[in-house]
């Protein structure tokens, strides 16, 4: 009976699989901006930017659990080290796994070093500022969803910042299993089984929340 | 709208507002090229004052180990005589002024002791080229 739950949970998870498992193709145009860039050219390297910028803020902010302060600074250390990093790469990986590659290491040193720094202090003011049970059920609808969208905040928190990423990437930038894959350096398997965890482990804690994740 | 009246979170929808809400709307450019220029700086600085830290401790070993060769002959002189003799100095300490190789200070406490010590050193050097 488990067994079968896991098995749809599974199957839901990776429902985009056969699309997934397709290599990954750089846009053209983000390619050309990409060379122009490396050789030291900062107009193609904003225009690069532009075109990259809500990926990468949306990234980095997931990767801080929606820290508004966080997400500014991983954004920021994202950019200079892209900016710094674009003369080095040798087309190994994807372009797409190169940037959020970068912003991956960026998001997560900012994180370490904001844990050095503030981490008892963070953790109190997450814990006062977010109630963990909603007392609204009336209202209006933005007010709800801004209150659902807290909650959904403080249950990102819970989970690893790797895994809350990784989620992101797939829940809204669609990326499939291969590319997440390539851009953790992960056999398939683990992939789908970590995005099945994160996802599940949401969905209890949305729960216990009283939302109910679809 | 992500969330709906039966409180369900639509999560791609719910993400995506959350992570471009509390993210940064516009990428600060020159922030990141003054940040980028002043890094190698940073790293020659930090370069530059750990290498004077090397020449500093390379330096101090080395000028230790020429002092600790040109006293370790009077240390042995000092001590062969400690040892043959009943009356040590209480205090004592030995000196070349300079490039004059033959001249030593000897200071005591005990001027006696200092006398016989002259003596011993004399008698015991008389083989030995300084």
């Amino acid at each position: 009976m488990i067994d079968d739950t896991l098995l749809v949970r599974t199957m839901r998870v990776a429902k985009k699989e056969p699309d997934s498992l397709t290599p990954v193709v750089d846009d053209p145009f983000d390619l050309e901006l990409a060379v122009e860039a490396s050789g030291g050219d900062k107009g193609a390297f904003e225009r690069l930017m532009w075109r990259w910028w809500d990926r990468i803020r949306g990234y980095c902010a997931a990767f801080v659990a929606f820290d508004a302060e966080l997400a500014e600074e991983a954004a920021q250390e994202s950019l200079i080290r892209i900016y710094k990093a674009l003369p080095k790469w040798r087309r190994e990986s994807s372009l797409g796994a190169y940037l959020y590659g970068i912003c991956r290491t960026a998001s997560a040193d900012v994180m370490r070093r904001a844990a050095r720094h503030h981490a008892h202090n963070v953790q109190v003011e997450t814990f006062d500022s977010f109630p963990l049970e909603s007392h609204h059920s009336t209202g209006e609808g933005n007010v709800l969803n801004e209150e659902a969208n807290r909650m959904l905040a403080v249950a990102m928190q819970k989970l690893d910042p790797e895994d809350r990423a990784m989620l992101y990437l797939h829940e809204v930038e669609d990326k499939g299993l291969a590319e997440l894959g390539e851009m953790y350096g992960l056999p398939l398997g683990t992939v789908k089984s970590r995005l099945f965890r994160a996802r599940d482990k949401l969905g209890t804690l949305l729960r216990e929340m009283g939302y109910e994740l679809h | 709208m992500s969330f709906t009246k039966k409180r369900t979170i639509e999560l791609k929808g719910a993400l995506r507002e959350s992570a471009l809400e509390s993210a940064p709307s516009f990428p600060d450019f020159a922030q990141v090229y003054r940040k980028a220029e002043q890094r190698p700086q940073r790293v020659r600085r930090l370069a530059l004052s750990m290498s004077v830290v090397a020449v500093t401790a390379i330096a101090s070993f080395l000028v230790g180990i020429y002092w600790y060769d040109r006293s370790s002959s009077d240390t042995a002189l000092i001590d062969s005589w400690s040892s043959i003799s009943s009356s040590a100095p209480t205090a004592l300490s030995i000196d070349t002024l300079g490039e004059q190789q033959d001249r030593v200070v000897v200071a005591s406490t005990q001027n006696t002791t200092v006398n016989l010590f002259v003596q011993d050193l004399w008698e015991s050097s008389s083989g030995i080229s300084w």
